[in-house]
């Protein structure tokens, strides 16, 4: 079996992807915060709401990278011929 | 009427703290057509002095509603049965989760290709709260939240009753009250009347102090 290996590199921008996704996710909450005129202690009482959607943001992200790392090849080796 | 009304009409009076003044409805044999005179559909309309109507309904071919209790009120509604209470002003969701819920409907809704001239207001989708915080009973046997049917404290206010030689609290002025309302929703199908409470079946009773 071939071996996976996650560089320091590679860990560091996940996390920081993960950060990204958690900032946005803070950003809807916000969002929604104001769109429907709820109360502002949503900031931290809906904490498990943002936590579930930035993972949600993040799995959607790392959908269509993977996406395009399976994609990418084919158009590289098209290029070449 | 005098099995299973009887109950629900004990339970209003009680919580109302006075029994109806009059009574009207309908009944019919629309199911059992076999010869027996028992109405076996029923509604009946029982109003107190104060406006407030009871509305009881009962179909034997029927248990979609099951047998249960539901009060209405402008603050809200009770359903004592499924432990519930269900406010009229209830929170509005939190404002990512609507936000959420509203990219969900843009994504995944269908688009209609004509608009209605009206939109039917339905039942409200409030999933209300419970009365009590515990609502799990263990062995099924209440949806409520209480362990048993209250049959064992049935039997120890009865046996409380034999040794004390105390009657239960108003047990016999509400079973009275109950039993002539029954016969009284019978005789206002029967007759297709308005049916005022008789004045000779008052009794004294403590609670139903607006009416005596």
């Amino acid at each position: 079996m071939k071996e996976i290996v996650l560089t320091t590199e590679r860990q560091k921008r996940e996390l920081f992807i993960l950060l990204g996704c958690f900032i946005g996710a803070i950003g809807l909450n916000i969002l929604g915060i104001i769109m429907y005129h709820t109360a502002w202690k949503e900031l931290y009482t809906q904490w498990f709401a943002v936590l579930l959607l930035t993972f949600v943001i993040y799995f959607i992200i790392l959908f269509f990278r993977l996406l395009y790392f399976a994609v990418r090849p084919l158009f590289r080796k098209g290029r070449t011929r | 009427m005098t099995e299973l009304a009887s109950h629900q009409l004990q339970v209003a009076n009680w919580a109302m703290k006075m029994i109806p003044e009059s009574v009207m409805g309908m009944g019919d044999i629309i199911f059992w057509k076999d010869g027996r005179e028992v109405f076996d559909s029923v509604n009946l309309i029982y109003r107190y002095s104060n406006g407030v109507k009871l509305t009881y309904e009962s179909n034997i071919s029927n248990k979609f509603n099951g047998l249960e209790e539901q009060i209405l009120g402008h603050k809200g509604t009770l359903e004592p049965e499924k432990g519930k209470y269900y406010l009229e002003d209830a929170q509005p969701a939190p404002g990512i989760m609507q936000l959420i819920n509203q990219i969900e409907h843009n994504v995944f809704d269908r688009i209609a290709i004509a608009g209605p001239s009206w939109v039917p207001e339905t039942a409200s989708l409030n999933k209300g709260e419970y009365i009590l915080p515990q609502n799990n009973a263990h062995d099924g046997s209440s949806s409520v939240g209480v362990a048993g049917d209250g049959s064992e404290q049935l039997v120890e206010a009865f046996c409380n009753s034999v040794i004390t030689g105390k009657p239960a609290e108003c047990l016999v002025e509400e079973a009275h009250y109950s039993s002539i309302l029954s016969l009284l929703g019978i005789q206002a199908m029967e007759e297709k009347t308005l049916k005022i409470f008789p004045e000779e079946y008052k009794i004294p009773y403590s609670k139903f102090v607006k009416t005596l």
